[in-house]
């Protein structure tokens, strides 16, 4: 059901060192902050890649990680790479 | 004829299905991707019905048609697999579009009256199916690797659910018998022509069919077939919702 949230949920929750519960609704609430009553499933390949790129960045300062440029351009590239999963899943 | 169109009639029925299956499924969870995938097996079905007419265009109207479902196909894999990244996408649209046009000509040669001797007919006959055949081995073969190198990447992964890398692995499949076949009308004509039971065209039957059970299941996955795909596979969901403040606490 939740194979988009899941796939870079769990990629962040390794790159942080963090619960990937937490993870999982830190990308939802980005993605909620861009477009309001959508979910990672719900959107295109371009818009997710907005919101990683934007306010995932924001949501990773608030919480002082570190490295938020490095972990942002680097869950892009997984978005790139593994993008038919928007389509196949 | 008949038995043609009997044959024809099943997949023109399976295609459909399939078409609906995408178009509802497009719809319902706002993929475009598989709006395009949806219009390819609706162009598949008009194809396969020109087939069961029996004009003397029929074969420049089906050539014409197929064109249209092979651009409709790339973009499909180009839109899925490689926005934002270097995709062949170009070279093997052009590749495929000169292959289709070769097909083309050699068609309207056929159906333009010209009288060509057996030595020439048997020359034309061999471009014009190695055409067809290179013609499908190339984009088959595009969709397998990238549907083999998404899988690659996703394998290792607990997060993705196991019936959408069987998905994955079924478009492999459906793609490898793709490739069989078109390596086999290769074989087959035209030094075989005329022998409806010849090796080749049997197990082009027989290919044919697996393809379209394993496409029926890749692309109309029923919910039962999901759940045995899935089944002993424990979820990663947020069972419970977190509320915000939880979540930015759980990060800190």
């Amino acid at each position: 059901m939740n194979n988009v949230t899941n796939f870079f949920g769990e990629y962040l929750s390794k790159v942080t060192e963090k619960p990937t519960r937490s993870c999982n609704g830190l990308i939802r609430l980005a993605v909620l902050d861009k477009f309001p009553g959508r979910t990672p499933e719900q959107i295109k390949f371009n818009e997710l890649k907005d919101v990683f790129n934007t306010t995932l960045k924001e949501r990773l300062n608030n919480v002082n990680t570190p490295n938020v440029e490095q972990i942002s351009h680097d869950i892009i590239s997984l978005l790139v790479r593994n993008q038919s999963l928007m389509t196949m899943a | 004829m008949d038995t043609n169109i009997s044959y024809y009639s099943i997949f023109v029925v399976l295609y459909i299905v399939m078409a609906t299956s995408l178009y509802l499924s497009s719809r319902k969870e706002n993929k475009q991707n598989l709006l395009i995938l949806f219009l390819y097996y609706i162009i598949t079905s008009v194809s396969l019905v020109i087939l069961m007419t029996n004009t003397q265009i029929t074969l420049i109207l089906y050539t014409i048609v197929t064109l249209i479902t092979t651009v409709v196909l790339l973009t499909f894999i180009n839109r899925t697999f490689y926005q934002g990244r270097k995709s062949p996408f170009k070279i093997i649209l052009i590749s495929a579009i000169i292959l289709r046009i070769i097909e083309l000509i050699i068609s309207l040669v056929y159906t333009g009256g010209v009288t060509v001797d057996n030595e020439i007919y048997g020359s034309l006959e061999l471009i014009r199916v190695t055409s067809i055949g290179c013609g499908i081995i190339l984009s088959a073969f595009w969709m397998f690797m990238s549907a083999k190198n998404s899988l690659k990447s996703l394998s290792s992964s607990k997060a993705v659910e196991p019936w959408v890398k069987g998905r994955f692995k079924l478009i492999i499949f459906y793609n490898i018998c793709d490739i069989l076949m078109g390596i086999l009308i290769i074989w087959a004509s035209p030094t075989q022509m005329g022998d409806k039971l010849s090796l080749p065209t049997l197990l082009i039957l027989a290919l044919n069919m697996f393809k379209i059970s394993t496409e029926l299941l890749a692309w109309v996955m029923p919910k039962r077939f999901k759940n045995y795909l899935n089944r002993g596979y424990t979820s990663t969901d947020i069972i419970e919702e977190l509320s915000e403040e939880e979540i930015m606490e759980g990060m800190r």
